[in-house]
């Protein structure tokens, strides 16, 4: 006998003990049974246990009389206990039969707004985030190594203009390099400004700067020196004559002193303020090191980050000052005269160092080894060196150069109008109403502000409560069971 | 909802919802103990079901829910069951061609044991047996009511005999 008749044989067994076989299944069952010693033991202890089954249950108390005493039980419930009223529950079978096409039309209608309304939302701030990145023109590191002279090079038929940084002879690569980023990259460097440095220190021998700057100008062809402008005070205003390192030394009384200002005016019309601020800056011997300007934005504002001879920043703050209603002005000074004394005896010593070290190297009688290793320190001091003085000399740019960082924004167009309008008795009165009124649009627009915040965290939190009500319905289930 | 239709409902599932109490239980008493809490239960939030088509489900879920509440309540443990039965397990039909109290005794004994290894089998299995041999239901009742196939009450029984052997087997050594 095969597994699968016995199966089969096993779903038959009690219906055969209690006779509710029809006669065929009786004698598919028997013909196994004669076949099958163990099958008839099973069927005897089957017969045993249903024997004493009907026995015991007909100990208890019959169904008849209990199922009595509840539906008496039934009867009196009433009486005794009070109903509950109906639990409030999401009723889901309404949201799929009765209204169901209204309410998937009302899905769909929302699902179509967040997709056409989305992107339109996020779309204008992507643009102008690319706009502005056009119209900065961001000044790189290299601008800091260089301070002594500048070359300002506009680029043709523009306002654009640049820096690109020229350090020392030996930083020639490294400089170029750097001023190559803001110069070179074809296609798209629309701004240039070049930047040049002259000999800092005795150990520094660089090309004179024009040779240099036609160099670099022959390399960017289509770009020409407008204007030329030295803003090194030893060549320009004479003030304060320029120091080398060493100078700076012999003089351990003049106070190393970096100043900043940050300020704020509003300005009626901001392209005016624009050409005021960029003859303030060029009278001034400064240049801007960077420019954000938002023409399109209400109110339209500028940002100029601008380097000011140190001298000449109280100057330059009073005319900034004439440029309209000033709303912040910071100023700040910080004294770096230990750092910068201690870095100028750290490299003297190195330099001293240095060489004993070329000394040494000069020497005839030397092996081999040792050379190399002489010339390994003379690598590392001179490394060590040059970032030392690399630093020095964008303090010395900071000293020199004040960062002043002005804020330009256009007045509101409704403010002049109210102004302008003759003081008399009502006027309390209009402003009262007029504020009113700007009170309303700015709640009106917080409103609107926060209606695109609720659609987008609505559409942000489909999914998540998606997530959630089946998590939920099959907890539910799983519990039940 | 009107009331009356849940007096009318409840009347018609009297007899099913006691045997699946039983077979919750496997002792009569507090089985018609736990069908007066869950008609109790039941008639309270009858107002809140929705579909009168599924109103023996729900029955036997309350039935369900009140046993669970009543095993985590101190009150009703199964120590305090077997003494509720030991007193009155003895039907006044029984009493009467009794024919002697020894036997009797006997008699009670083996029912409990019985009852005792009902509770051991599995829930299934167990409603089957007391659908078969105390509701008296014909196979084609059972398999109705439980929604199953008639030769998959047939196994389940045969199975439940086989099972409850062995346990009345052990039982016995």
């Amino acid at each position: 006998m095969n597994d699968s008749s016995l199966r089969t044989i096993n779903s038959f067994l009690s219906r055969y003990i209690d006779g509710e076989l029809s006669p065929d299944e009786k004698k598919f069952v028997e013909a196994h049974l004669h076949a099958n010693q163990k099958l008839q033991n099973t069927v005897e202890a089957l017969q045993t246990i249903s024997t004493l089954l009907k026995e015991s249950f007909s100990e208890i108390e019959s169904m008849d009389a209990a199922a009595a005493r509840l539906g008496n039980f039934i009867i009196r419930l009433p009486k005794q206990v009070r109903q509950k009223p109906k639990r409030w529950r999401l009723d889901w079978s309404l949201f799929f039969s009765t209204h169901r096409r209204r309410q998937l039309a009302g899905i769909a209608v929302f699902v179509i707004l967040a997709v056409l309304i989305t992107p339109t939302m996020i779309l204008p701030h992507l643009q102008t985030a690319q706009t502005d990145s056009m119209k900065s023109v961001v000044a790189g590191d290299s601008i800091q190594l260089g301070r002594r002279a500048s070359t300002i090079v506009q680029e043709k038929g523009t306002q654009r203009r640049g820096v690109a940084a020229k350090q020392t002879e030996r930083f020639g690569t490294y400089g170029f390099g750097m001023g190559g980023m803001g110069m070179g990259m074809p296609g798209n460097s629309d701004t240039v400004l070049y930047f040049e440095g002259a000999p800092v220190s005795p150990h520094d021998k660089s090309p004179a700067p024009k040779q240099f700057a036609a160099g670099l100008i022959a390399q960017n062809a289509g770009r020409e020196i407008v204007g030329e402008k030295y803003i090194s005070t030893d060549k320009k205003s004479g003030a304060q004559p320029e120091k080398s390192s060493d100078q700076a030394f012999e003089q351990p009384d003049a106070r190393k002193i970096i100043r900043n200002a940050d300020m704020l005016v509003e300005v009626e019309q901001l392209a005016d303020a624009q050409s005021a601020v960029e003859r303030i800056v060029s009278e001034a011997g400064g240049l801007t090191a960077q420019l954000t300007l938002r023409e399109k934005e209400k109110p339209p504002w500028a940002q100029y980050t601008l380097w000011i001879p140190a001298e000449r920043l109280d100057a330059v703050l009073e005319e900034c000052k004439k440029l309209g209603e000033v709303q912040h002005l910071e100023s700040a000074i910080q004294d770096i005269t230990e750092q910068y004394f201690d870095q100028e005896t750290r490299i003297r010593n190195l330099q001293r160092q240095e060489e004993r070290l070329l000394k040494l190297f000069e020497r005839d009688a030397v092996k081999m080894e040792e050379l190399l290793k002489v010339e390994q320190e003379i690598a590392r001091v001179r490394t060590e060196i040059e970032q030392m003085q690399g630093r020095q000399r964008l303090w010395d740019r900071q000293i020199q150069f004040s960062t002043l960082t002005l804020n330009l924004r256009q007045i509101p167009e409704e403010k002049p109008i109210a102004e302008s309008k003759p003081k008399d008795v009502f006027t309390p009165l209009r402003r009262a109403f007029q504020d009113a009124v700007a009170v309303m649009m700015y709640s009106l627009s917080l409103m609107t502000k926060l209606l695109s915040w609720i659609f987008s965290f609505a559409v942000f939190a489909v999914p998540w409560i998606a997530i959630i009500l089946i998590g939920w319905y099959v907890g539910k289930r799983f519990l039940r069971q | 909802m009107p009331t009356h239709a849940f007096e009318e409902l409840a009347q018609d599932y009297i007899k099913p919802l006691y045997s699946y109490c039983l077979s919750l239980m496997c002792d009569p008493h507090r089985a018609e103990e736990l069908a007066q809490e869950t008609l109790v239960r039941a008639y309270e939030n009858y107002p809140s079901l929705k579909n009168p088509d599924k109103f023996y489900p729900w029955l036997k879920g309350i039935a369900q829910r009140c046993r669970w509440t009543w095993f985590r309540s101190a009150k009703h443990n199964p120590v305090d069951l077997r003494v509720h039965s030991d007193q009155d397990g003895v039907s006044p039909t029984l009493q009467d061609d009794g024919p002697s109290p020894a036997d009797q005794m006997e008699k009670r004994e083996r029912t409990q044991e019985l009852l005792r290894a009902l509770k051991k089998l599995s829930r299934p299995n167990r409603e089957v047996v007391i659908l078969r041999y105390f509701e008296e239901l014909s196979y084609a009742e059972i398999a109705m009511r439980l929604g199953v196939s008639i030769d998959a009450v047939d196994q389940r029984l045969t199975r439940a005999k086989l099972k409850l052997r062995n346990l009345l087997q052990y039982a016995e050594i």
